[in-house]
């Protein structure tokens, strides 16, 4: 089998030849390549795919790459959490807005201007986000900032046209070929109201302003709704076979009565335009999803990306795995901390990795990965490791 | 006579004015300051911390909760700062250096104010000879300090270290939080004290200075 076989298998409930190794190593390739420190036997101009090939599992082709853009006009929205990136199967129009950017040092300043009224945004890439392998800006500047601001950024997103971008996207399947999945981008954010939190508001404002302004924000949760609709439509006509859609869920900043009004919902109606074409859904849950574990099931999620179990979070994997009751694929299992020396030794690493592989037993629904990606200054020999590992070991069914 | 059933309702649905006419009124029949503090707003802030730490109520409750305090506080403060009474316990804390993640910081934030400390947040992106200035200006008898990310968590030891270097390391206590910290790391880089959500930071607190 195929890696990409046995992520789709994995995916869908079935059984593969053997357990899927799929870590993400983005943001550490970033890092030591800008630092001139990726590891012997690499040029220090090696690619993230060459360095994917030696380690020997599948290539993690889940999340966009944000700051690698053909033009400006590829992530210049950013700042309201929109994108025209290489790879994505569908491309945003701003209709009826007119964008006005600045650069100021390592921070660019969008102001979009609309016949209702104007609002603006600061993001920041700074070299210290550079040499530590950050792979998206960082909003410094959030484009709500008074109540009147609700309205316009609604007739932005009421206004925006998604077209089908399929071409742009099967560039994205080939390159990927048969060394992984090539997930179709959606949103970070699952929903309109989970698009306010993520995009829009500082994290602490957001919930304050639920209170301030309930009204504003339920009025452009709803103007909102048909820029979801159209991704949702277009993602499921398009040849992929998994949809990244929402991320960051954690049971404090997505709490579960959240999760369940605002997430949720929108999560299902994705799932049932996806499952009728045979397409599944996918979501980075890599926060601590305790308090989630028995809401995940219901929301027709397919693939639980970035799982993180203990000692990171509170959950273990056996909890995970049960509270799934083999409707989820688990995709992770491996603690981002469990690559650093710093958090673990030689021999803590391997009783740490024993017993996850015990705890994954018989290996059902399960594809190993990093949760959410291997840290710069991880020890590269743990990666490899990890391969003789499921090489030993991951042969499905998995017994003894 | 002070109704702390009133307070506490005020402050769980995050009726500012409300909370600001109640300490007003607690004042203006006599009630000692100390006691409308800790009677009145920090047992309700306690309450609601218990509340979010068994699960009972989520983060916008604390939120608008605390901001009810802060102004129940507002009216008190002119009047503590004159009064003799036992100055609370002082932390300072902030995001490490290189990390620009504050929502757990804010609400560790929120609920040792809760808990009756005095809290001096030095924001994000806090580099250690920023810590070790406020250390030296706030005089705290705790420091916290916060990381989201793996590349940052190590600027926890090294701020440590620097604490160490600058001779203050033994007269504080030193905690750490944040997403990739573990015990464990906390041990390691000689951190006094882990604390694994902000629900638990007010505990941790209360443990270390016992210590």
């Amino acid at each position: 089998m195929t890696y990409k076989e046995r992520i789709l298998k994995a995916a869908r409930g079935e059984w593969a030849d053997h357990l899927p190794w799929v870590p993400r190593i983005d943001l550490w390739h970033n890092s030591n390549s800008m630092r001139g420190t990726l590891p012997k036997p690499f040029k220090q101009d090696a690619s993230l795919d060459e360095i994917a090939d030696y380690i020997g599992g599948g290539y993690h082709k889940i999340v966009p790459e944000f700051l690698k853009v053909r033009s400006p006009e590829d992530n210049i929205d950013r700042g309201i959490g929109v994108y025209r990136l290489w790879g994505m199967a569908y491309r945003p129009e701003l209709i009826g807005v007119d964008r006005e950017v600045k650069k100021e040092g390592d921070a660019t300043l969008v102001t979009y201007h609309t016949p209702i009224g104007s609002v603006s945004c600061k993001y920041i890439y700074t070299e210290e986000m550079k040499r530590a392998g950050a792979s998206i800006t960082w909003i410094t500047e959030h484009v709500i900032k008074e109540p009147k601001d609700y309205k316009i950024v609604g007739y932005i997103f009421k206004n925006i046209k998604i077209h089908p971008d399929y071409d742009n996207y099967l560039e994205f399947q080939r390159k990927v070929g048969d060394k992984g999945v090539a997930a179709a981008f959606a949103n970070l954010s699952a929903s309109p109201m989970h698009h306010i939190m993520k995009e829009f508001l500082d994290a602490t404002q957001f919930y304050l302003e639920m209170y301030d302004h309930p009204k504003e924000m339920q009025g452009l949760s709803e103007d909102m709704e048909p820029y979801f609709d159209q991704i949702f439509r277009v993602l499921a006509d398009s040849p992929a076979e998994v949809i990244f859609s929402g991320a960051n869920y954690d049971e404090m900043i997505t709490y579960p009565p959240f999760f369940r009004e605002h997430i949720i919902p929108h999560l299902q109606k994705l799932a049932d335009l996806l499952h009728p074409k045979g397409k599944l859904l996918l979501c980075h849950c890599d926060g601590e999803n305790k308090g989630l574990l028995d809401l995940i099931p219901e929301s027709g999620m397919d693939i639980a990306e970035a799982v993180c179990p203990q000692p990171m979070t509170k959950v273990t994997i056996r909890e995970v795995k049960k509270a799934f009751k083999g409707k989820v694929t688990i995709f992770g299992g491996v603690p981002s901390v469990a690559l650093l020396e710093e958090s673990m030794s030689d021999e803590e690493f391997e009783h740490f990795m024993k017993n996850l592989f015990n705890e994954i037993k018989p290996g059902d629904r399960f594809i190993l990965g990093v949760s959410d990606t291997t840290p710069p200054d991880a020890k590269f020999e743990r990666l490899l490791r990890i391969t003789e590992m499921v090489q030993d070991w991951g042969k499905l069914p998995m017994t003894e | 006579m002070l109704d702390q059933e009133k307070f506490y309702t005020a402050l769980s649905q995050g009726k500012m004015d409300e909370v600001k006419r109640l300490t007003q009124e607690a004042l203006d029949a006599g009630e000692p300051v100390e006691k409308v503090l800790k009677e009145g707003l920090l047992s309700s802030m306690d309450r609601i911390g218990v509340r979010f730490k068994n699960g009972e109520v989520y983060i916008p409750e604390v939120l608008i909760a605390a901001r009810a305090m802060h102004a129940g506080m507002a009216v008190l403060k002119p009047i503590l700062s004159k009064s003799s009474a036992k100055k609370a316990q002082k932390i300072i804390i902030g995001t490490v250096k290189g990390d620009l993640h504050d929502i757990g910081k804010n609400l560790v934030v929120m609920m040792l104010e809760g808990g009756g400390f005095e809290v001096v947040d030095l924001g994000i992106d806090v580099p250690a000879n920023k810590f070790i200035e406020a250390i030296k200006t706030h005089q705290p008898q705790v420091v916290g300090m916060s990381a989201l990310l793996t590349t940052t968590m190590i600027e926890m030891k090294n701020t440590i270290q620097a604490v160490e270097w600058a001779g203050l390391r033994n007269q504080i206590k030193m905690i750490v939080g944040g997403a990739p910290v573990t015990n464990k790391f906390a041990q390691d880089i000689g951190a006094d004290g882990y604390a694994p959500d902000a629900a638990s930071a007010v505990d941790l607190v209360r443990k270390v200075l016992a210590e």
